[in-house]
């Protein structure tokens, strides 16, 4: 993917060439992997913690035994993995990846257990320094195994570092409309008045009549990532605040980009025809995961 | 539907492994033989020069070990500038952080590298999140223009009537590829221009340095090309960062 190690670099023209095309795909759908592995451990997670919750409520008593599974993530009425789960999951995995896969390295290819540490993280991260690569050298004990267990600790390590990357993105986007909030209430004195608003749903936004829910999307004061976090009172929505001061435009502009994106895309996730309307990339996959993120939570 | 998800998910796996199998008899068919002629032109002028002047094979091969260990360092035959002073740091921060990672510079001190594995799970948490608001923040803005000259040129949605915002007829027609093509474009511009640069700057042909931007702005980073650097790092990061 974007690793790069260095040492097998293509040196004729024509290997050069082919490097761009191929990379130009290979790239694309790798990135696509990354993004879609992610988005199937959130799914697991959820249904999981889901389940685990289900089974805690009927045990207590509370839910007729009868009740039907549904093991659709979304159907339970607002209820989403956090943010910090996946992030703590996925740290742990990453963390239990690298040190089995050090436990490797460090015999095999003569490495202090530091470096070979240090080794993993580079690559799982993608960066691909060079100074440390595996499996180069002539000949390995158990070669084939060693191979095999090279790619395979590659691939989910940086299915996990790269996932982990994306879900700190997400933390460090909320400590951001954290810091705008803090500093526009500094400056607006009608920040009272919009504190007053928080308890309603789509109090000010321009627009929003006529429209049961709105389309999610990762832009700055107008998240829907901010929505889901009134209720927690640890961060409060930006919403409300943006629609008393100049940022309306960028609402109606990100309005009418919506509109000419066609409908905004459903909860299943499918994007149809227009990849961008729900946010792009990772963001965009995550977006209505998570409880941070979604609309409802 | 998470079963059609999952199926999804393992068809774009086998694809992908197909495709570096591919990738693989094409890159060996068209390296290999210039790898065994690199090997067989190196063997023949080391034996040349152990011969010529009366070295023994094992001095020179300790001698060109102790290269191997400074190449490390960033010491090379023809002097390039300092790796690790501010602003060779700062362009180290940067390849870390975009994960191009060339590999000139890489810490080399224990400390150096515990430091760079809490460096770099912040920054490149945030740098993908720059990324990624970036390219939202660019579309969003194509295709509010996009659907304004729609609009102005009065062209018509499916379902027959060119208002806006009216949710309730059938979706207008997606900007989707054209905002696409026009990144493309601009992609395109962003590595030409940029390759010029560093074709009269470094030397190199333009078509080196068109595989070095897509290497660079893929993040890929090999580094064959890094081995010269010059003081022109920071108008390499502005457009790193605008063709990423």
């Amino acid at each position: 993917m974007a690793e790069r190690f260095g040492m097998t670099t293509p040196v004729t023209a024509a290997g050069k060439v082919f490097l761009i095309f191929y990379g130009l795909l290979g790239c694309a759908a790798t990135i696509l992997f990354f993004n879609l592995f992610l988005e199937r451990i959130i799914t697991l997670l959820a249904v999981v913690m889901k389940a685990v919750r289900e089974r805690r409520i009927r045990n207590s008593g509370l839910l007729p035994p009868g009740i039907r599974h549904d093991f659709s993530a979304y159907s339970l009425p607002g209820w989403k993995p956090s943010v910090y789960h996946v992030m703590l999951i996925l740290g742990l995995s990453a963390i239990t990846i690298s040190c089995c896969a050090s436990a490797m390295y460090t015999p095999v290819e003569g490495w202090a257990y530091l470096d070979s540490l240090y080794f993993c993280f580079v690559s799982f991260s993608t960066i691909g320094f060079g100074d440390f690569v595996s499996s180069q050298g002539a000949g390995y004990e158990y070669q084939s195994l060693y191979r095999v267990a090279n790619f395979l600790f590659m691939l989910m390590g940086v299915c996990c570092i790269y996932s982990l990357f994306n879900v700190i993105s997400i933390v460090i986007k909320q400590v951001l409309n954290w810091i705008l909030e803090k500093m526009s209430c500094l400056f607006c004195q009608r920040c009272n008045k919009a504190n007053v608003l928080l308890g309603r749903r789509n109090a000010i936004r321009p627009g929003a009549k006529g429209r049961k829910s709105r389309p999610p999307d990762s832009d700055g004061p107008c998240d829907s990532d901010t929505e889901g976090r009134r209720l927690s009172g640890e961060m409060i929505s930006m919403k409300d605040l943006a629609a008393s001061n100049k940022v309306a435009l960028a609402i109606m502009q990100k309005q009418l980009s919506e509109s000419a994106n066609g409908y905004p895309r459903t909860v299943c996730g499918s994007p149809r025809h227009n990849g961008f309307s729900g946010g792009i990339g990772a963001l965009g996959i995550m977006n209505n995961r998570l409880a941070e993120t979604s609309n409802s939570r | 539907m998470r079963s059609r998800e999952t199926a999804r998910f393992h068809l774009l796996f086998v694809l992908i492994a197909l495709y570096m199998l591919a990738g693989a008899a094409v890159f060996s068919s068209l390296e290999r033989r210039a790898e065994l002629e690199a090997h067989r032109l190196w063997d023949t002028r080391l034996r040349h020069f152990s011969h010529e002047y009366n070295i023994s094979g094992e001095k020179l091969t300790s001698l060109l070990r102790h290269y191997e260990e400074a190449r490390t360092a960033g010491i090379r035959t023809k002097p390039g500038r300092a790796l690790w002073d501010i602003p060779g740091a700062f362009y180290f921060a940067g390849t870390v952080l975009s994960t191009i990672g060339f590999g000139v510079t890489a810490p080399s001190t224990g400390t150096g590298k515990v430091l760079l594995v809490f460096y770099g799970l912040l920054g490149c948490s945030a740098t993908i999140l720059f990324f990624d608001l970036f390219l939202e923040r660019v579309i969003t803005l194509m295709s509010s223009l996009l659907f304004r000259c729609r609009g102005r040129t009065g062209r018509l949605g499916p379902g027959g009537r060119a208002s806006e915002g009216d949710k309730n007829e059938a979706p207008k027609p997606s900007v989707y590829h054209q905002v696409t093509l026009i990144l493309f474009v601009v992609a395109l511009l962003v590595t030409c221009g940029a390759a010029a640069l560093y074709s009269a700057m470094e030397g190199w042909t333009y078509t080196e340095s068109l595989y070095f931007c897509f290497v660079a702005f893929s993040t890929v980073g090999f580094g064959g090309f890094a081995d010269q650097l010059t003081e022109e790092q920071i108008a390499e990061f502005v457009q790193m960062m605008t063709a990423k």
